[in-house]
């Protein structure tokens, strides 16, 4: 079989596709194949969604890729409402937060300013190719100096601080800070969501500032909705691909990674047709790309058993409930397709939900993250902490106890919700797992923590997207920077195989 | 009265400071509350015929430097080996750790010839991550915020042997200092009781479960003593604890050194920001430039220091340093040594460690408990029993047992620690040391409980935390106690720190006492020789 195409991407996620459209923008001839019948990965279709909401694609790759700047600047920062124990919603834009007293008020605001500085500095690091362990090349060890320079500009009251906190947990942090409550609990959402971490776990400080740090280079973190949704990113994405020359075929499933030698040579697609290609890119997580697309054969043992202890415990469910009139919130109004509702009253609350997950049951009050969209009159929540390997397995019966108590929970926040509710899907992180390649239905296909961060991430071997057979690379979650909806693993990935001989 | 320099605290690392101060001939004067040296390593004896090592109970981590700089063993020290341990499961099985390395092996193919395996590449990792800690444990840690040419060559030197270690070592050891243990123990071994008896140590003493990352490291600090050159070892000090520091004040006092006890400090004499001396309880000012603290940072900073001493931002940091105590201490007086279902009578494994736990699930739930205010319903317990080796703590034929207990919270949600709430807790330790120990409850021939609100009213440690403060990174190395003051100095012109709340921490070490010990003599200008090449 001669090569017709350049590069082939598997998966047709966001990243697959950043990855794909970088390297079609550079004259390669790419192939994306997607096995759903849609393109955007967890981002999902008009049917479903993993990760309806927050999309911060990096700018440096809307301007690389020349995206429609509107995709960016055409849209505010999503307001957070979240509630306490009683009383009027708290609404949270970023730094700056309403409905509570004014202490608090300018306790957070400087608090969130701090960490937005601080996560800067991790910012450094997030459109870089993470240096190698004990080899840098002159490039890599240019970015670790670049971050070193910014640790130090934070000045020495900061640096220090951050020094303290970074491998710390968020519970002492907020508790120091703002003390317990809603506010506290809306943070803390951000530091735990789609992770397996309790906000007493340490590491919790870096996972929040990891996600300000990713979603934008100011360090905001702040979500922003794309006009027209979600789908208007995967389209644009796709488009960029087609417009360069590149090819996207879905319903297409990969089945197996093809190896010439100790070079990857294409792929295999279930159908049993071969595509060849001297580059490959997996948009798959790392363990389903490694051990089920490559197949250990072509791995050394060491590398492989890295490989299967590395962390990726999904931990989130998605529910979607369809309603017939927009939520009402507790307080007055509705809940509106521009805000974002978070129901953690407390820490506590999420400590307590991840107690029990820790031993594979469900809480009995999970945590949710949720969005209402207008137009399809659906509520989408995201559901923590639901193991993955729950106990029991996840049986239809343990859906509906799920979202029976998905639902209670919302009441506390939207009021009289559940007889409102008159269709219901859930998805599981096994469903997850099935449906989009994401080995343990992780959304960031493994754990964001510090031992697979950076030169670790996914796991020490495999870090700086470069996998052990030549021409094979990761480009999705699993490989740094991570999760979320920012591009930069796509991005990096397709430069790294630029850089590595530009097939 | 006046002196060169004041210690204020005879424990460990109090007495330590004050030896290696004394020996470079400063006129040195070590004040104590009690009637008695040794702080939280003592030797007391509570009921007629038996000695309690009532405190800490095990010693390893006491650096082999410190003992030899301070002639510890000429002035009465004998540490003596232990080998061995198990953990009791609920079926009726066990898993016993030998330190003969053929017979451990035989007891690991017992439950899992993989697990023999994977404990021959865990035991060669930890091995190498000690190797590369141990070192730091006597140097003073640099200030990363600082652009002091020695704060810039002693962070070149911890990353020159960072990197030294080579690629694979450096993943291990970001992996160690931030992973749970039992995500760590997870990568070596499948079965459940083995995970469980190694994860022990990644939760003594800390407010964590095994299940939180960090605990890796907890462990760590509890693998990188030794002795007798063998690393790792734990042994006990004949005589009990005190007996080590009965020596370092026989050392002390050989030196020219004296103690003065039973009046403890009342507060420090500070005038135009410099400390001229201590004030004691009963009255008493004795004056010196040198004031060293062995007490935590709390006591020191926040009960015995007026606040407008200080800098805010320090005070925040010491207001914010966090202790935590969890775990509390039956000590027990035994009428004869108890059996153990499952075990042969006299085996060689129960003079060590002895643990009743299914997995490391039940560890985490009995942190869970601790989280909710609750001492465990099926705690964790490090139960020794060391008059199997050392007969001079008991009477002929009877023994001694101590049992350390995690999880205990110092506050209870519900409740106050009385007696009636102390009862309730011995009793559920004892209850899950009888299921596993038939005859246990009735040789029970007096009790000691100590709950971490007790540690802290008798011992003088906050919270009844036995490491003087958590041992998580937001508190190690440059930021223990508080960032910008981990080099033993206080805001406070002459007043230092050497408690374990300073680098590298608790368990009887002796080093954050002779890390201090440097830094005076150092601001003293002191030729130093401590007897070891730090």
């Amino acid at each position: 079989m001669s090569p017709r195409y350049d590069a082939i991407i598997i998966g047709a996620g966001h990243n697959g596709l950043v990855a794909a459209a970088t390297l079609a923008r550079k004259g390669r001839k790419v192939l994306v194949l997607e096995a759903r019948d849609h393109l955007g990965g967890m981002l999902g279709d008009a049917e479903f969604r993993v990760a309806p909401l927050p999309y911060a694609l990096r700018p440096e790759i809307i301007k690389a890729l020349q995206l429609d700047q509107k995709l960016l600047h055409g849209t505010r920062p999503l307001e957070t409402l979240t509630f306490g124990a009683d009383g009027q919603p708290l609404r949270i834009t970023g730094g700056h937060v309403t409905g509570t007293d004014a202490i608090t008020e300018h306790d957070y605001g400087a608090l969130y300013a701090r960490l937005g500085r601080q996560a800067k500095v991790l910012g450094a690091m997030i459109l870089e190719t993470p240096p190698g362990l004990g080899k840098a090349s002159l490039g890599e060890a240019t970015a670790l100096a670049r971050m070193a320079l910014k640790l130090r500009l934070l000045g020495k009251t900061e640096m220090r601080d951050l020094l303290r906190i970074v491998l710390s947990n968020v519970w002492d942090l907020l508790n120091d800070e703002i003390g317990d409550g809603p506010l506290a609990g809306a943070l803390a959402m951000d530091a735990t969501l789609g992770g397996a971490m309790g906000p007493r776990s340490p590491g919790t400080v870096l996972t929040l500032l990891y996600r300000m740090a990713s979603q934008s280079s100011h360090g905001h973190g702040l979500r922003v909705m794309p006009e027209g949704g979600p789908d208007a990113l995967v389209k644009a994405l796709a488009d960029c691909v087609t417009a360069a020359g590149g090819g996207i075929r879905t319903g297409a499933p990969v089945e197996k990674i093809l190896v010439d030698g100790d070079r990857a040579a294409g792929v295999r697609l279930a159908s049993g047709e071969e595509i060849a290609a001297p580059l490959v890119l997996s948009n798959a997580s790392p363990k389903v790309t490694l051990l089920t697309l490559l197949g250990v054969a072509h791995l050394d043992g060491e590398f492989v058993r890295r490989c299967r202890t590395s962390a990726s415990k999904g931990m989130v469910a998605r529910l979607d409930f369809d309603i017939v009139e927009p939520p009402k919130l507790r307080g007055g109004g509705a809940l509106t397709s521009g805000q974002r509702l978070v129901v953690a009253p407390t820490m506590q609350a999420i400590e307590t939900a991840f107690n029990a997950a820790k031993y594979g049951n469900l809480p009995n009050r999970p945590v949710l993250e949720a969005t209402y969209d207008g137009a399809a009159r659906r509520l989408s929540v995201s559901a923590q902490f639901a193991p993955h390997d729950l106990t029991g397995g996840w049986t239809d019966d343990a859906k509906a106890r799920l979202s029976t108590s998905v639902l209670t929970v919302l009441d506390d926040a939207l009021p009289g919700i559940a007889p409102t509710v008159h269709g219901t899907r859930v998805m599981s992180p096994v469903d997850i797992e099935v449906g989009y390649g994401a080995y343990g239905g992780h959304w960031h296909h493994g754990e964001l923590r510090v031992d697979q961060l950076l030169m670790l991430r996914p796991f020490d071997g495999a870090a700086q997207y470069r996998m052990p057979v030549a021409g094979l690379y990761l480009c999705g979650a699993g490989a740094h920077p991570g999760g979320d909806i920012s591009g930069a693993a796509g991005f990096n990935a397709a430069r790294a195989a630029l850089r590595d001989g530009g097939h | 009265m006046t002196y060169d320099a004041i210690i204020v605290g005879a424990g460990h690392n109090g007495l330590t400071a004050a030896c290696f101060m004394a020996r470079a001939g400063l006129k040195t004067l070590i004040v104590e509350k009690e009637n008695h040296v040794g702080g939280a390593a003592v030797s007391l004896s509570l009921t007629p015929g038996w000695t309690y090592s009532n405190c800490s109970y095990v010693c390893s981590l006491l650096r082999p430097e410190i003992i030899r700089a301070l002639e510890l063993p000429r002035y009465g020290l004998q540490v003596i080996p232990y080998e061995g341990g198990a953990v009791f499961d609920s079926k009726g099985d066990y898993f016993a750790y030998m330190s003969d390395h053929d017979a451990l092996r035989r007891e690991l193919v017992r439950h899992s010839p993989r697990d023999a395996d994977g404990y021959e590449r865990y035991s060669r990792a930890v091995m190498r991550q000690c190797k590369f800690i141990k070192p730091l444990l006597l140097r003073t840690a640099p200030d990363p915020a600082s652009l002091k040419p020695r704060d810039i060559s002693e962070l070149l030197y911890i990353l020159k042997r960072f990197h030294g270690l080579g690629a694979r070592e450096m993943a291990e050891t970001v992996r160690f200092w931030t992973m749970s243990i039992a995500e760590y123990l997870d990568q070596y071994f499948e079965t459940p009781m083995i995970k469980a008896y190694i994860a022990g140590s990644g939760i003594i003493g800390t407010g964590l479960g095994p299940y939180s990352p960090g605990t890796a490291y907890v462990l760590l600090h509890h693998y990188m003593g030794e002795v007798d050159g063998a690393i790792g070892a734990w042994g006990f000090a004949r005589g009990g604890m005190g007996s080590i520091t009965q020596a370092m004040a026989r050392s002390f006092e050989a030196s020219g050194g004296e103690i003065r006890m039973g009046s403890g400090l009342d507060r420090f004499i500070i005038r135009d920001g410099k400390v001229r001396g201590v004030a004691l309880d009963n009255g008493d000012e004795l004056h010196a430039e040198t004031v060293v603290s062995g007490m935590d940072v709390r006591r020191t900073f926040v009960d015995h220091t007026d606040e407008k001493d200080l800098p805010q931002d320090f005070v925040k940091g010491v207001k914010r340093y966090r202790f935590r105590g969890s775990s509390g201490k039956l000590n027990i007086a035994l009428d004869g040594m108890p059996t153990f279902t499952g075990a042969p009578k006299d085996a060689s494994f129960l003079r060590g460690d002895l643990h009743f736990l299914d997995d490391m699930e039940e560890i985490e739930r009995a942190y869970d408990d601790w989280k909710d205010g609750r001492w465990s319903a099926s705690p964790y317990v490090d139960f020794l029993i060391p008059t199997q080796i050392d007969p001079t703590m008991a009477p002929p034929g009877k023994h001694y047992a101590t049992i350390f207990v995690q999880y205990a919270p110092y506050e209870l949600a519900n409740g106050q620690w009385d007696d009636a709430n102390r009862e309730a807790f011995a009793e559920t330790v004892i209850s899950k040391i009888a299921r596993h120990s038939p005859d246990f409850r009735k040789l029970i021939v007096h009790k000691e409980i100590r709950t971490p609100k007790d540690i802290e009213d008798q011992v003088g440690l906050t919270e009844g935390n036995i490491f003087q403060g958590e041992l998580t990174f937001d508190q190690l190395l440059f930021n223990r106690p508080v960032p910008g003051y981990a080099q033993y100095r206080s805001p406070i012109k002459g007043l230092y720190m050497c408690g374990s709340s300073t680098h590298p921490g608790g368990g009887v070490m002796g080093a954050p006492g002779a890390n201090a010990a440097r830094e005076v003599l150092s601001d003293l200008g002191h030729k130093i020789d401590m007897g070891f090449s730090a």
